[in-house]
């Protein structure tokens, strides 16, 4: 009713168009008028934000506290923020996502794969709360009224293979990861054979075996309860892309005396798909968890442009990878104790399923990372001779998909 | 051998602090991931049946290893939440002699897994699904026998689907809810005895 009585009074000349959008040639100052208009009407009814004059249900709200970018570690930034907050409600966050059917999200399209075996101490310390995480995840992410989570976790582990060149390392590695907690256990070429007959062992001087919470499992589930537990928790979603960022400097001085240019993001812009509206955000803080695109989030965000060489002349080091999976019958192949098993050329595989299934691939870079093609051709040349060589049970396999 | 009213254990109890535990029952208890740890410090168990757990998962097996020296019987059956994922982790347990995996619920293709692990665990005894379980009717033994079967035949099945398991024979065989004909497994001595 008061949307009526806004159109009679600010007559025909009103457009549905969003505030946001850039108009030319209005001699009226339109919009001066109309953003005074909306303010007053604001001040009346207080609360939320509601716009009396057209609809902005699609668009992301005009304000939050945080903006995130990303898939699924974006989710899980925006899952711990609420966790964590002092206050039911007290940090507003929007997740935006370039793609709602995450068709070509790193996530979905991985091998779903979690082990503790890094060389950093850091991650293996990481991937041991991730592990946690994804034991109880049905008390993490509990929602009322709505199912319990199947993972479909396969605690099957990783076996890493080194060479002569790499086993030192993989020793050093192995150290630090038992000290961290991780269950992780050593094997010469001799055990290896004994344990997966399957290998071959040629080449090998030495293996790494996780015994424990490793393995791989459904990455598009935990993906979807992490949506739907942030849903109930009040996080809001938008699909959209971040255009521009517009931030403020400042000029501080540090304390010894250095002048320094402060900059900092405070609107975000975020563009609807299929069209050219947007939505500035007002944010306060930023998170940029857009993985393979991370770089180029950052480069709008202006990291990067400075003179070379010094810390605002890098830029983000990160770039989009493309790899290609692959999926094989082999009905001679591993048996259910497969661990995912990675050669020290680069070749991995795992089991899937119980019918004799496998995916694998080669972790080797390929070129044009902008289409997600698949070529055969690399399986045939890089992937299934080192596979076939690793397990003579490969020779004879038939690629069924991807 | 229970405490007395004032809580004290009777001195016997104690005399045994340092006997080895050698076989648990923990069947139907709520055991779960961290109480793992009471049974896993056990070095020298040989049995241990962990029927109708209500929490005991996939997770719960991946910690079984540690148990490998010295594990000879294991039971898991009747758990809710233990599937075929896992039961690949038992595959460390290479002492084990008998293993019961009837009866789980979870495990989405009983017959298939059941000759997965006997093949993981080659000297291992394991009692575990009927292995008829999920095989469909061949068609040209549905016809013989739907004439002298007081029960209504199965639907035919169309001729792919009749599976038939490399180096086996062909052989009719009776089955007790019925008459109707069945490949069976060559070779693995189990045929009607064992019904879990």
């Amino acid at each position: 009713m008061l949307r009526r009585a806004l159109r009679l009074r600010l007559g025909p000349c009103l457009s549905g168009r969003g505030l946001g959008t850039y108009r030319r040639g209005s001699t009226l100052d339109w919009d001066g008028k109309v953003s005074e208009i909306k303010k007053k009407i604001q001040s009346i009814f207080p609360g939320g934000a509601w716009n009396p004059l057209y609809d902005t249900s699609h668009l992301p709200p005009e304000r939050s506290d945080v903006v995130i970018v990303g898939g699924v570690l974006g989710l899980s930034v925006a899952y711990w923020l609420k966790r964590l907050e002092k206050q039911q409600g007290a940090i507003r966050v929007l997740v935006v996502e370039r793609d709602h059917t995450y068709a070509r999200a790193s996530t979905v399209l991985s091998v779903g794969g979690i082990r503790q075996q890094f060389s950093l101490p850091q991650n293996v310390q990481l991937s041991l709360f991730s592990a946690e995480f994804l034991r109880n995840i049905n008390e993490y992410l509990a929602v009322v009224d709505d199912p319990p989570l199947d993972l479909q976790f396969n605690p099957s582990g990783y076996l890493l293979l080194a060479s002569e060149e790499g086993a030192a390392i993989m020793e050093r590695n192995v150290k630090m990861q038992r000290q961290e907690g991780a269950k992780v256990c050593l094997m010469s070429p001799e055990q290896l054979q004994k344990k997966f007959p399957w290998i071959n062992t040629e080449g090998v001087a030495l293996a790494s075996y996780g015994l424990e919470n490793e393995g791989w499992f459904d990455p598009w589930c935990l993906l979807q309860g992490l949506r739907r537990k942030l849903q109930s928790m009040g996080v809001l979603f938008c699909q959209g892309e971040v255009t521009r960022f517009i931030s403020s400097s400042s000029h501080m001085e540090t304390a010894s005396g250095e002048q320094l240019t402060l900059k900092r993001i405070h609107e975000v812009h975020v563009k609807m798909d299929h069209s050219q509206e947007f939505q500035p955000v007002e944010c306060a803080i930023v998170v940029n968890a857009a993985g393979a695109w991370s770089g180029q989030i950052a480069e709008l965000a202006g990291v990067g442009n400075g003179p070379p060489g010094t810390m605002q002349g890098t830029k983000l080091p990160v770039e989009p990878r493309k790899r290609y999976v692959y999926l094989w019958h082999c009905p001679q192949g591993p048996g259910l104790e497969a661990p995912l098993v990675a050669d020290p050329s680069g070749a991995y595989f795992r089991r899937e399923g119980l019918g004799n299934n496998y995916v694998g691939s080669c972790s080797e870079e390929e070129p044009d990372p902008g289409n997600l093609e698949v070529d055969y051709d690399f399986f045939q040349e890089k992937v299934w001779p080192r596979l076939a060589q690793r397990v003579p049970a490969f020779e004879t396999l038939k690629v069924t998909d991807r | 051998m229970r405490a007395n009213e004032q809580g004290l254990s009777s001195l016997e109890f104690r005399k045994l602090q340092e006997v080895p535990v050698e076989a648990v029952d923990a069947s139907g208890c709520a055991i779960n991931y961290q109480g793992l740890d009471n049974l896993l410090a056990l070095k020298e168990l040989q049995s241990l049946s962990l029927r109708r757990c209500p929490h005991v998962d996939d997770w719960c097996l991946g910690r079984l290893y540690q148990l490998a020296d010295s594990l000879q019987e294991l039971s898991l059956a009747g758990c809710p939440r233990i599937s075929e994922r896992g039961l690949a982790c038992l595959h460390h347990l290479q002492n084990l002699r008998r293993l019961d995996i009837s009866d789980l619920p979870a495990v989405s293709n009983p017959g298939l897994t059941q000759i997965l692990v006997e093949e993981m665990l080659p000297h291992c005894e394991v009692l575990g699904a009927d292995w008829a379980q999920g095989l469909k009717v061949g068609p040209e033994e549905q016809s013989r026998d739907a004439a002298s079967s007081p029960i209504p035949a199965w639907p035919s099945a169309p001729p792919h689907q009749a599976r038939s398991l490399p180096g086996c024979a062909e052989r009719p065989t009776a089955h007790p809810s019925g008459s109707v004909g069945l490949t069976q497994l060559g070779g693995s001595g189990w045929g009607e005895g064992r019904r879990a």
